[in-house]
């Protein structure tokens, strides 16, 4: 039988990955009879969520290439031309 | 989000066409990538900069094994670790894993339950929380915690990206997660009462 502490474990790890089978469903039952451990793997997904949000909102495609690629762009084209100079 | 398999032999004959098609497809992610990991503004714009021109003046070495993606984010990721050592500031961190310790008993059964805000408060009122949590954590803890789940890199990704073995990557996501777990649940409970828990 694994522990809370085990389960804890295994999921923020996500060595539960690369588990056998078997004890992936021994996981998922214990999940089902413990509320805490059930708890504990919900809070983590949200954090996971809340994260993506947070930075999801702030970087998007735009038509208009961004100031800082405008800039990279021109890096690229520099460096194209003096290869090709020399 | 899906590469073109011709872009390899533009990237080694850095053919500034297909460089510049790679960078404005990368753009995106590099830039979260880097505020997820902690860098601000200028500094987070610097450090993707920077990356990219190492990427442009090593493009020969690209041998198409790796996708040109992960092959940017490994630089980008070692960019990060040198910009914030040089910015960063010395804190006293609580070590996670004792904490984790002390929340079990010696079957390790919970004695001390989660706690945390409920799922909906994570994702509305505590949603700016997370910012600050974040900023708890350790540089390599943050970077695999961003790689993984704002980029959604898989773990063996992640792994090529920060040069770690699968078992250090389970070790800092761990950690990570469970810090942040305890710096929600903290703030869950300063916000205020029993209707958090």
């Amino acid at each position: 039988m694994l522990s809370c502490k085990e389960i804890t474990r295994l999921c923020a790890s996500e060595d539960i990955r690369q588990a056998t089978f078997a004890r992936r469903v021994e996981v998922r039952l214990h999940l089902l009879m413990c509320r805490h451990c059930r708890r504990y793997v919900r809070e983590l997904s949200a954090i996971g969520v809340a994260a993506r949000r947070a930075f999801a909102k702030r970087s998007t495609h735009t038509d208009t290439p961004s100031p800082l690629e405008q800039r990279l762009i021109a890096d690229i084209r520099r460096m194209d031309s003096r290869d090709k100079r020399s | 989000m899906k590469e073109r398999a011709d872009w390899t032999t533009g990237i080694r004959n850095r053919d500034s066409t297909t460089l510049e098609a790679v960078v404005h497809h990368c753009l995106p992610g590099l830039l979260r990538a880097t505020r997820a990991a902690g860098l601000k503004d200028d500094h987070a714009e610097d450090a993707v900069q920077s990356a990219v021109l190492v990427f442009v003046r090593r493009a020969e070495e690209f041998d198409g094994r790796a996708q040109a993606s992960t092959w940017l984010h490994g630089i980008l990721a070692r960019t990060i670790q040198e910009q914030r050592r040089s910015i960063s500031k010395d804190e006293h961190r609580e070590d996670i894993d004792d904490v984790m310790e002390s929340r079990f008993d010696m079957n390790g059964s919970w004695v001390r339950p989660p706690r945390g805000p409920a799922e909906h408060l994570i994702l509305g009122e505590l949603k700016d929380a997370i910012d600050t949590c974040l900023d708890g954590l350790p540089d390599r803890q943050r970077q695999a915690f961003a790689l993984r789940e704002v980029e959604g890199f898989d773990t063996e990704e992640v792994c090529k990206i920060l040069a770690v073995s699968a078992n250090n990557l389970g070790v800092l996501l761990y950690r990570a997660r469970n810090r942040l777990r305890e710096c929600l649940e903290k703030k869950g409970m300063e916000g205020s009462s029993d209707a958090l828990v």
